[in-house]
């Protein structure tokens, strides 16, 4: 299995106050699965997706990532796992506005290691090209438009050939025309292998994945198939001029 | 520890960054121009003033020794009467017969004096009174004529010397040996011309209008206690601390101090020069050292703010590479090399300053520095000063940086 969570909490403490962020998960995801984790706010989703991302650790419980423990990992090893093995999509992009898409997408393989520093321009230029911006590599973010922002946050995030793609919120700052395209492009992705895992609290994007993953009160509420999620099937059944 | 690419990478960002912000920059490596700029000048002025004055020295002669009456510091003055510590024409021969390492000496003494030659008087003229060996001890041939000799000493014969400065003065002949000119009203006759010397002994001029007489003459026209010192010549400059203590030997033996009791003498060499000049060199260089080090401290607070606005401005920039995997040395080591990038620009400008500066001072005319010149070792220590403040003060903004939480930081406003 890719992703093993067990017994996954975490606690905030907030003064006196303690936050049951997550209480005790236990989550399997296999690869090459496009799933959805979604969730109102205060429901743990962005803990979730901070953890699997290793980008905090949990309280307690076991986190496998490509069967090895990360959860008692320092700083410096979590870094080169998010690296090597991770993928981010943010809701606002987060590109260097100075840098060009090219210099953009070869970020991650300034602090990669091995095989990883190896012929980055051309992997950058690779990576742009699949996600359709091979004509854009010298624009800089502020000559691109939201889409094409977001696109090369994709290319950026596929660089390292990440095992998860994790995005968090991906469409929240986009258009709905745009949302639909980026939405086709993180499937393409899937349907290539990759696994997906997009955070979000719309119903409209959760239904381009295959699996709903719905988190209430620091727990798993549900996690169904996309065809079993209730409120995803009623989107779906929504009249065409929708989001989808 | 890291791949040199990410150096390379770390390098180009720190000077995009500098770029991107270039007035901000400037402004904040203002304190380290500054600071740089004023150390090299100072080592410049000072490096053109050593070179100028050593060579003074060095030209002065290497194997000079001067015997002066000087009283003792630190004990009452009336213990040592100048009648008692003035300088004995038995001393001199003493020296002279018990001092191997000294070739040859002479007394020397001064006499106010008026020089009248046909109607041309001047008035408290400078009258030397000198022994032959002075012509090798002074390294002063003649040009026309003939130097003193033991006769003219012997007998105290009414003759003197003229420099061509004192030719001029006193509207003598062009060719003045066998005239006479008339010396505190009595009649001298010239019998050689030496050179006017052109020394300038740090800012003195020495260039005067010279006239010389026997030193016998010279002691006839004096009181019985009157004041002279002795200029020797040592047999090589290597027998400096030789020559000083055979005569250290002699003086104390012959003015019966005891043990305990200190030189009412001294004897100094020109190394003795040198070296007080080189302490009182190093003196200032601390001193500017010093003020200097006040201008780095105040250049890298500013360094050091300016990161940490760095740091928060770019605090989503540093929560993005570390989820992209930038581990937090490498964090650290990005910001480091910003400040440190910073301030060796900083410092580079400042050495340029400084060597405009340098070669400012030399164009000041009569201040002695055309020898100014900023030494490739300023050089190397302004950048190594530079990059040390960056180190220092980029430290702290860099761990803060380093430590942020990449969730945090994604999240900052």
């Amino acid at each position: 299995m890719l992703i093993n969570l067990r017994g996954i909490s975490k606690i905030y403490r907030i003064g006196v106050e303690t936050v049951h962020a997550l209480r005790t998960v236990d989550l399997d995801i296999g690869e090459n699965e496009f799933v959805a984790i979604m969730g109102s706010s205060g429901s743990g989703k962005s803990t979730l997706m901070n953890i699997l991302g290793c980008l905090d650790r949990p309280t307690e419980g076991e986190y496998r990532l490509d069967d090895r423990r990360t959860d008692r990992m320092s700083a410096t090893e979590l870094a080169l796992v998010r690296n090597e093995r991770i993928g981010f999509v943010f809701q606002s992009f987060e590109l260097l506005s100075r840098a060009t898409a090219l210099r953009n997408v070869e970020l991650p393989s300034v602090y990669a290691r091995g095989d990883r520093k190896k012929n980055r321009r051309s992997r950058a230029l690779a990576a742009l090209e699949r996600v359709g911006l091979a004509d854009r590599v010298n624009h800089r973010p502020n000559q691109l438009s939201g889409g094409q922002k977001q696109r090369v946050a994709i290319a950026r995030a596929l660089l390292n050939r990440p095992a998860i793609l994790l995005a968090d919120e991906p469409t929240g700052n986009l258009d709905s025309t745009t949302t639909a395209d980026i939405l086709g492009l993180f499937n393409r992705l899937h349907e290539e292998g990759q696994t997906v895992i997009i955070v979000t609290h719309e119903d409209e994007v959760a239904a381009h994945c295959r699996r709903v993953i719905r988190l209430h009160d620091g727990r798993v509420a549900s996690d169904l198939p996309i065809e079993e999620d209730p409120a995803v099937r009623l989107v779906q059944r929504a009249p065409a001029g929708g989001v989808a | 520890m890291f791949h040199p690419s990410f150096w390379i990478q770390a390098i180009v960002l720190a000077f995009s960054q500098i770029r991107a912000n270039l007035g901000r920059s400037l402004l904040t490596a203002l304190g380290i121009i500054v600071g740089v700029a004023s150390v090299t000048a100072v080592i410049a002025a000072l490096v053109g003033l050593k070179t100028k004055v050593l060579g003074e020295f060095e030209s002065f002669g290497a194997n000079r020794l001067f015997i002066f009456p000087d009283r003792p510091d630190d004990v009452p003055k009336n213990m040592y009467p100048w009648k008692d510590v003035r300088l004995k024409i038995e001393e001199v021969e003493a020296i002279e017969l018990h001092c191997p390492s000294i070739r040859c000496l002479t007394p020397v003494t001064s006499l106010g004096m008026s020089a009248q030659y046909g109607d041309r008087l001047i008035e408290g003229l400078n009258v030397t009174g000198i022994r032959p060996a002075w012509h090798e001890t002074e390294n002063r041939a003649v040009l026309s004529g003939r130097p003193f000799n033991s006769i003219d000493e012997a007998n105290a014969r009414q003759v003197c010397l003229v420099n061509e400065s004192a030719i001029e003065e006193l509207r003598l002949p062009s060719e003045p040996v066998g005239t006479h000119v008339l010396l505190g009203g009595r009649r001298y006759l010239v019998v050689g011309v030496v050179e006017t010397i052109q020394a300038n002994m740090l800012g003195m001029n020495t260039s005067s209008t010279e006239f010389f007489v026997p030193f016998a003459i010279a002691s006839r026209l004096k009181d019985d206690d009157f004041f002279f010192r002795i200029a020797a010549m040592i047999e090589s400059p290597d027998l400096a601390s030789e020559a000083k203590s055979e005569v250290r030997f002699v003086l104390r033996k012959m003015r019966g101090l005891g043990p305990d009791e200190p030189d009412t003498f001294q004897v100094a060499a020109i190394d003795q020069f040198i070296d007080q000049f080189k302490a009182m060199a190093a003196g200032i260089t601390a001193i500017a050292g010093g003020i200097v080090g006040v201008s780095l401290l105040v250049g890298g607070i500013g360094i050091m703010n300016i990161m940490l606005v760095s740091v928060s401005e770019r605090t989503r920039e540093i929560g993005l590479r570390k989820a992209v995997g930038a581990t937090p040395s490498a964090i650290l080591l990005q910001f480091l090399l910003e400040a440190v990038v910073l301030c060796l620009v900083g410092g580079a400008m400042g050495v340029v300053v400084g060597e405009t500066m340098a070669f400012g001072l030399t164009l000041i005319p009569d201040a002695g520095l055309d020898e100014a010149h900023v030494p490739l070792w300023a050089i190397i220590m302004s950048f190594t000063f530079s990059a040390a403040v960056g180190l220092i003060f980029g430290m702290f903004p860099a761990i803060k940086a380093s430590r942020l939480d990449p969730i945090d930081a994604l999240r900052h406003e």
